[in-house]
This record gives structure tokens, sequence and C-alpha cells, in this order.
């Protein structure tokens, strides 16, 4: 009899101790949760209201966050409402991350890419801002409006970001742009 | 709000059409009505995305009505074919799940709850895409491969209120994950036990959730882990519900939309549900014709979404993505998995089919971690941060939970918990494995893609410890007395001895 009790008795023993550690699991994480989230910025907190319901207005605020989705349809938008968007270099960079976010956002009326290379349109832009501060051309997406009054250079690799100065204004020179394509 | 509410409405009353039109009666129609609510915006707006119709709220609201029309006369040429009842609609049960609808809409609104990272903004680029007007001019393969349309197809409502994305969408999505996991363990343990034992389970598994601090950040976070997380549960739960003999036919449809709905949601859903859809396409106690549709549905489907992220890198791409191949070969893979489920060895042979399986996910692994240059050990190293130094939040719900499931599936079996047990214990490897794929380690953070993944297993591994520990039968027993001890409690009152309870 007892030789037959015991694989009797070992599967409930099991599950009781199984069941007992799963709500002590749970009751614990409970005990966790504050903890753990007073560790994260606001929008990784598991609970909290948003401070607004406009996300834009809350990755503009993120800082370094903006250069992954937002930099260029946002910042390019203010400076350039409903302009067209010409980008260098056969539009690599649009079709890496910034043309469709452009338009998916709506900041710009329309999307082209240009064979010119970015060095060479380098030179055909003149700055409002202090280009000097922002010398190394290889960094920087050159966005461009073929009429010339709202081009725009923004800073394409992710390293302070959260500076307003890096979207600089600019004025095209040599709007002569050779195998712009829509 | 009004148009917030009006939306849910609508949303409420189509998951509503499918849950009658899939022939649900009781409890499950009402849950039914919650998951499809919840996935039918992704798991039917997809098919306008590839064939480059128009995806606005208009056009996306004009296909969910189509499919609850067709629902509803699905529903009446059974009523009158078959003699069935006039208007077998579960009143209580829809009530109580269209009030939580409407207060969990409202609650998330007023109270402005959601959560979002730099990856939600790319989604919801593309619901601004599709918003727009400007999908077909701008969309290009790498981001469509990446980011997918599901997430996006699920805030397309937003645009009704001015918004960017759909406040209710994520929180009702991992509302249905609750009600799913709530209603599998009500259904199975009320009949294997009892009704207080089972609602006692359910309540344990929805605290769970509710205890969970990085479940609960999905729950809002405006991203496709919730969709994934309802995925993983409606078909490894529903297929155990299945396999215990206590639901039919009624619940696949359901299971293919949730499936489909995640095909289009995250790129790695492909990889999960291949791996869930082996089991449940060997499991046994499933009829075969089911598990043939379950698994040929999504495959089909998975197919076509593939083929046109294929194309669309052929015909826009610099050069073909392998990763778009890989994943349609899988996609090819699931609809083959159909025709396993119609022949009659692989369930025969399950347990080493299974066992193979996922010994080879281990030594593609190891293959793969002596190949690379450190990826795996990174990834290892990382997540071991993220979970035993809580640096991904889910500390202690990770590491205790998967001590609690490897004990359980160590020690206790229940044949039909299969299709839960493989998803579960699979999951690490294959996340491991697609780390390598993609070339990049996981990483120290809340941030990390397999630390937010975790959420679209842990609900489902939850069930299964509940399911185990509730039902299991001890490993170690030889098999003749474990009968010889079944049939003492066969003669019991109450005592569960049916043939899914051996394991001969």
């Amino acid at each position: 009899m007892a030789r037959r009790s015991r694989p009797q008795l070992a599967a409930p023993v099991l599950r009781a101790a199984l069941g007992i550690a799963l709500v002590a699991t749970i009751a614990w994480s409970a005990m966790w949760l504050a903890p753990t989230d007073a560790t994260y910025p606001p929008r990784y907190k598991a609970m909290g209201r948003a401070d607004t319901a406009d996300i834009l207005d809350a990755a503009v605020k993120s800082g370094a966050q903006l250069y992954e989705a937002y930099s260029l349809s946002q910042a390019v938008g203010q400076v350039a409402p409903d302009a067209t968007l010409v980008f260098p270099d056969g539009g690599r960079y649009e079709r890496t991350w910034t043309g469709m976010r452009l338009s998916g956002y709506g900041k710009a009326a329309d999307v082209a890419s240009s064979t010119v290379p970015a060095i060479e349109l380098w030179g055909r832009v003149a700055f409002n801002g202090d280009e000097e501060t922002y010398s190394a051309p290889g960094l920087w997406d050159i966005v461009l409006d073929p009429d010339g009054d709202h081009s725009v250079l923004v800073h394409v690799m992710p390293a302070n970001l959260d500076d307003p100065q890096l979207v600089i204004e600019a004025t095209l020179i040599d709007a002569s742009l050779d195998g712009v394509a829509e | 709000m009004i148009a917030e509410l009006a939306v849910v409405t609508f949303l409420f009353a189509a998951g509503t059409c499918v849950a009658l039109g899939s022939g649900t009666r009781g409890a499950l129609q009402g849950v039914v009505a919650l998951i499809s609510q919840a996935v039918l915006l992704p798991g039917v707006g997809w098919l306008l995305v590839v064939a480059h119709l128009p995806v606005t709220v208009v056009t996306l609201g004009l296909a969910v009505g189509a499919v609850a029309v067709v629902a509803c006369a699905w529903h009446y040429r059974r009523r009158t074919h078959r003699g069935g009842p006039r208007l077998p609609l579960a009143w209580p049960w829809l009530a109580a799940a269209y009030v939580l609808t409407l207060a969990t809409t409202v609650v998330v609104r007023e109270l402005l709850l959601y959560k979002w990272s730099t990856d939600s903004l790319a989604y919801l680029n593309i619901t601004a895409l599709f918003n727009g007007g400007t999908y077909t001019d701008t969309i290009y393969p790498l981001f469509l491969e990446e980011r997918l349309v599901g997430v996006a197809l699920m805030h397309t409502p937003g645009a009704l209120t001015g918004e960017w994305f759909f406040h209710a969408a994520t929180p009702l999505t991992f509302l249905a994950v609750a009600a799913m996991g709530a209603w599998g363990l009500w259904r199975i343990l009320g009949a294997r036990i009892r009704p207080a034992v089972a609602l006692a389970a359910a309540a344990v598994f929805v605290l769970a959730l509710v205890a969970t601090n990085r479940l609960i950040f999905t729950a809002f976070y405006i991203n496709g882990h919730a969709t994934v997380a309802l995925a993983f549960i409606v078909l490894c739960a529903g297929a155990w519900v299945l396999a215990e003999g206590r639901a039919g036919s009624e619940l696949v449809p359901v299971m293919v939309l949730a499936g489909v709905a995640a095909v289009v949601t995250r790129p790695d859903s492909i990889v999960a549900l291949a791996v869930v859809l082996a089991a449940v396409a060997t499991q046994a106690e499933i009829p075969r014709r089911l598990r043939a549709f379950l698994a040929g549905s999504i495959g089909v489907s998975a197919v076509v979404w593939q083929t046109y992220v294929v194309v669309l890198w052929a015909v826009h791409g610099p050069e073909m993505s392998v990763p778009a191949v890989v994943s349609l070969l899988l996609a090819v893979g699931v609809v083959v998995l159909a025709g396993v489920a119609l022949l009659q060895w692989p369930s025969r042979y399950q347990v080493w089919l299974l066992a193979v399986a996922e010994v080879a996910l281990w030594a593609l692994l190891a293959v793969a971690a002596a190949r690379t240059t450190g990826i795996v050990k990174v990834s290892v190293l990382a997540t071991w941060d993220n979970i035993m130094h809580n640096e991904g939040g889910w500390f202690p719900m990770l590491p205790l939970l998967p001590l609690i499931v490897g004990c359980a599936v160590l020690l206790l079996r229940r044949t039909t918990t299969r299709p839960l047990r493989f998803a579960v214990t699979t999951f690490v490897p294959v996340m491991l494995i697609l780390a390598v794929a993609r070339d990049g380690a996981y990483r120290v953070g809340a941030g990390d893609s397999l630390n937010r993944a975790w959420a679209h297993i842990v609900p489902t591994a939850v069930v299964l410890a509940i399911a185990l520990i509730a039902l299991g039968t001890a490993r170690f027993v030889r098999t003749s007395r474990l009968l010889h001890d079944m049939d003492d409690g066969a003669q019991k009152p109450g005592g569960a001895a049916s043939s899914r309870n051996t394991h001969t």
C-alpha cells in the first residue's frame, strides 16, 4: 500500500508546489511593478498617462530619438512646408529612410531624387545658418527644393540631434539640377 | 470620443458577426467577438494593400463590413439548411464583452494611456501613408519588410479624430489576450475539474497579466507585440481546447484570423507561426480536417503576403532580399503542414517529430553561435542582464516563470498541451537564431527586440503552467501504474479518466 501511495501523492504535491510558486511569482511581480517603472523614462513606464495625445509632440521632446523616424519629416516640414524635396545621390537616402517618411507625415508636397552627388550639391547651396559648426559634408543629407525657396540641410547621423540648429535653411545657388527624377 | 466609440462599436458588431458565422455559443461568442474586433483590421486590410487598392478608413470599413456580411450570410445559411436556432446570441456574454470594449476605449482615451518608441513612429508613418493616399507611391521594400502593415492598419481609424493613431487599438488587443486565456482555462478546467477551480485559474491568469510590468506596457504600446501575443495564445490555447474536445470548428475561423493578422504585423511572426502550427498540425486529438484547414488558410495567406513582399523587392529593390525569400519559403512550409495534417503517421510520431525539431533548433543555434562572431554570446549576456538584473523590466516574472514552466514540463505531462508546450520551449532558440539571421545581437534595456518579444509568449506560458499544474500527471510514474491509478480515479464520482487523459 505504501509503495503505491507514493506516485499517487507525488503529482498532487508537485502540482501544489508549482501552483504556490506561480501565485507567489505573480504576487512578487505586482510588488515590483512600481519600482521597475520608477527606473524608466515616461514612454517606457507601464502606468501613468501621457502628457499629451500628440505623439509627434512627444517625439520632439524626446531629443535623441528624433533621428530614427522623425527628424527629417517634422524638421524639414517646419522649415520648408509644402516644398518639393529633392534627394541627391539618386535618392539613396530617400530609399533608406527619408523620402517615405517625409511624405508619410505629410510635410512634403512631393519627393524626388537627383543623381547629382551630395558632395557636388554641397557647393551649390548658400547657408543662412552657421554652417561652420557643421562642416562635415559627408554627414549631411541635402534636401533641396529646385525652386530654391525651401532648401534645407539636415544631419543624418544620430549625434546630438536634440539640437534645433541641426536643420539649417539654405538657398540653392545653382538650380540646374540635372537628372532630377520624380 | 464619439468617433472612437463608433469605430469600436462597428468593429465589435463585425466581430459578433464573425462569432455568429463561426457557430459559437455561450461565452465563446463574446470571446470571439473580442478577438475578432482586435484582428479584423490587419487580418482583412492586408488584402487591400496587396491589391494596391486605397487603404482608408472608408475602404477598410467596407472590407470589414463585407466580412461581417459574409459571416452573417453563412450563419443564415446554416440556420436554414440545418435547422439551427433562430437567434443563438449569447446576450449576457456579448453585453459583457461590449461593455468591456467601451470601458477600455473611454478609459484609454480620457486618461491618454499610450506608450511609444521610435518604432511606433515608423509604424504610424505607414498609417499616415494609408490615410494620405500616398502608400503606393512611396512605399519601398526594406521598410515594408521591416515594418509590415498590421500595426499601421490597426491605427488607421485614428484619422477620424485627426490623430496619428487609434488609442483603443492596442489595449483592446490585449483585452482579447486576457479573454482568450481566461476562457480557455475556464472551459477546460471547468469540465475536467470543477467550475470554482476553473474560475480561480482564470483569475490567476488575468492577475499574472496585470501584475507584470512589461505586459502592462505592451497593453498600451504602439507596436505589434500585442497582436502577436494574441495570435500565440489564440492558436496555442485554441489548439489545447480543440484537443481536449471542448470546442470544434467554431473556434477555427478566429484562429485563422489571428494567425493571418500576426503574419502581416511583425516580420518574425511567420517563423513563430511555422513552429506553432507544426505542433498543431500533428496533434492527433484535433480532427484532421480542422488541422489542415487551419494550417492551409494561414499558410496560403502568408504565401500571398510574402510573395507581395518578394515582388516589391524584385521590382523596386536594388537586389533580392534573402529574409524575404526565406519568409516566403517558410510560408510555403506552413502550407505543406496542411498536407502533413492530413496524414496519419505524423500524429502517431508527434512526440518524436517535435523532439527532433526542437533538438534541430538548438543544434542550428549552436552552429550559428560557432560560425558568428559573438552574436549569440552577446545576445545571451544581454538577455541575462535584462532578466536577472531587471534591466528589461520583467523581473521577477522572468526568470521565475520559465523555472516554473520548466519544472512543470519536465515533471508533469498532458498530451493535449503539446501545442502550448512546443511554442513556449522553442521560443528561446528561435529568437536567438533570429538574432543571427538579422546579424544583430540583442542588447541590454527595455527597448531590446527580444525583451519586447517576451510579451508574445509569456501569456501563453502562463496558460501552459496553469494547465499542467491543474491537469498534469507525473512523468516519473510508470505508465502501467499510472493507468491503474487513473482507473481508480475513474471509478470515483467526477473521476477524469477519458482517453484524453491517458498518455499511452
